[in-house]
């Protein structure tokens, strides 16, 4: 993946890029390199470590959404993190504050992390996400290599001894499984 | 947010398309001013969207836990950071959720000609005879013999774990689909099943053909499902497929 683009692009694009196609390295990394930074601000605001780990995944999630819908652009590595940091930040306070333990989210921490989606939206992801858990194999299988690995048709065919054709229908087949489940179809 | 439609196949691969970027600029631009006139499409447009969005977000959620071991790894002064610990419950995230998605389905059911001649040649196979062996054998077994007694959900678990931790075995391959069929989840078995029925050098290739041919005809595939059952080998294929033409 990085080779690609190594001659054309400064560090933070590449990351960027690797980011966008789910390259499992640059989200490791990106994801490990960052959560201390969130544990200790978690732990010194009254969380627990299980808090700050919750917490800082969710941060985790909302800035991959944000940089894939193109609501956030990294100008450098370090305004990656630094975003990354702030928006834990200011879900922990959130938190807090719907716990009732503070009454407000600090002014400056006040992140601007809007997802686009309204309720009705929400609730429809919500739904997904909990069906795609009871999918059965391989439909579950085949989903994730298309749409989360962004692997060929071609390669999964292989996979399953399929053919190209059959790859392509049996994917749109689990897609309408899913969403029959999602939509309350039989 | 109403879904009360079906997608077509054809419709969801050009939103699909749409979404994932692969037109070009032209196109892309037709589609949009297709959106911007059609109101139907452009909700359709939107499901997919979420749709798509979401399977990615399941997955990306399920391997943070994954890079989260590699974190604990490399932190030695884990919690010496801690000051006050208080007893903070987690947030009960869905109870604001409570805003209810009212769509309405009519169930549609169509007395379906193709499901009830799935019903009248549909048998689950019989399975294999065992002895309880050792290893992963004496699991495999041991799921058959649930299997064999009507125990498909038991069995399907079994075997998908044993899948996928011995990868490419045929026969587990087969019966899994057989499991997948007889407990009603024909897309699943129709995917193993057709793993199995790709190489006419597998044990239970004609098994395999016959019932994809079934699975695809519950599904209402009929032109499909004809090509699998005139593969199968079995004698009651020529009776159906004459029901089908």
């Amino acid at each position: 993946m990085e080779q690609k683009y190594r001659n054309q692009f400064n560090e933070v694009q590449i990351q960027t890029a690797a980011i966008l196609a789910n390259d499992d390295k640059a989200l490791e990394v990106l994801y490990t390199a960052n959560f201390h930074k969130t544990e200790t601000f978690v732990l010194a605001n009254n969380g627990s470590a299980e808090e700050a780990k919750d917490i800082y995944q969710d941060a985790f999630i909302a800035v991959w959404q944000n940089i894939k819908a193109g609501r956030f652009l990294p100008k450098n590595g370090s305004s990656l993190e630094a975003y990354l940091f702030q928006i834990a930040k200011y879900k922990w306070y959130d938190y807090l504050k719907a716990a009732k333990k503070i009454s407000a989210v600090p002014l400056e921490d006040n992140a601007f992390i809007e997802d686009g989606y309204n309720n009705e939206e929400e609730n429809y992801i919500e739904k997904v996400q909990q069906h795609l858990t009871n999918l059965g194999e391989p439909c579950r299988e085949v989903l994730t290599l298309f749409y989360f690995m962004k692997q060929s048709m071609a390669k999964i065919a292989t996979t399953f001894l399929w053919t190209e054709a059959t790859a392509k229908n049996n994917k749109y087949r689990c897609l309408q499984r899913l969403r029959n489940l999602v939509v309350g179809k039989q | 947010m109403d879904t009360n439609y079906t997608i077509s196949t054809q419709e969801f691969e050009s939103i699909e398309q749409y979404v994932l970027g692969e037109t070009s600029a032209e196109q892309r631009l037709a589609f949009e001013n297709k959106i911007a006139t059609d109101k139907s499409l452009s909700e359709k447009v939107t499901e997919v969207k979420l749709l798509l969005n979401a399977i990615e977000t399941v997955s990306l959620k399920e391997r943070l836990n994954s890079y989260h071991i590699n974190v604990k790894k490399n932190n030695p002064q884990k919690g010496s950071g801690k000051v006050i610990v208080l007893n903070s419950k987690l947030l009960v995230a869905a109870s604001v959720a409570l805003l209810a998605v009212v769509s309405v389905w009519l169930y549609t059911l169509k007395a379906n000609k193709f499901e009830k001649l799935y019903t009248t040649y549909y048998k689950p196979d019989p399975g294999l005879m065992s002895a309880m062996g050792v290893g992963d054998n004496y699991l495999f077994n041991k799921a058959m013999l649930e299997y064999k007694t009507g125990q498909y959900k038991k069995a399907i678990n079994e075997w998908s774990h044993l899948k996928t931790s011995t990868s490419s075995n045929d026969t587990l391959n087969y019966f899994l689909g057989a499991a997948q069929q007889a407990e009603g989840n024909s897309t699943e078995a129709l995917l193993l099943l057709q793993t199995t029925a790709s190489d006419p050098e597998k044990p239970f290739y004609k098994d395999a053909c016959w019932y994809t041919g079934l699975a695809l005809l519950k599904q209402g595939n009929v032109n499909e499902a004809i090509l699998y059952l005139e593969k199968s080998g079995r004698a009651e294929s020529s009776e159906l497929i004459s029901q089908l033409k």
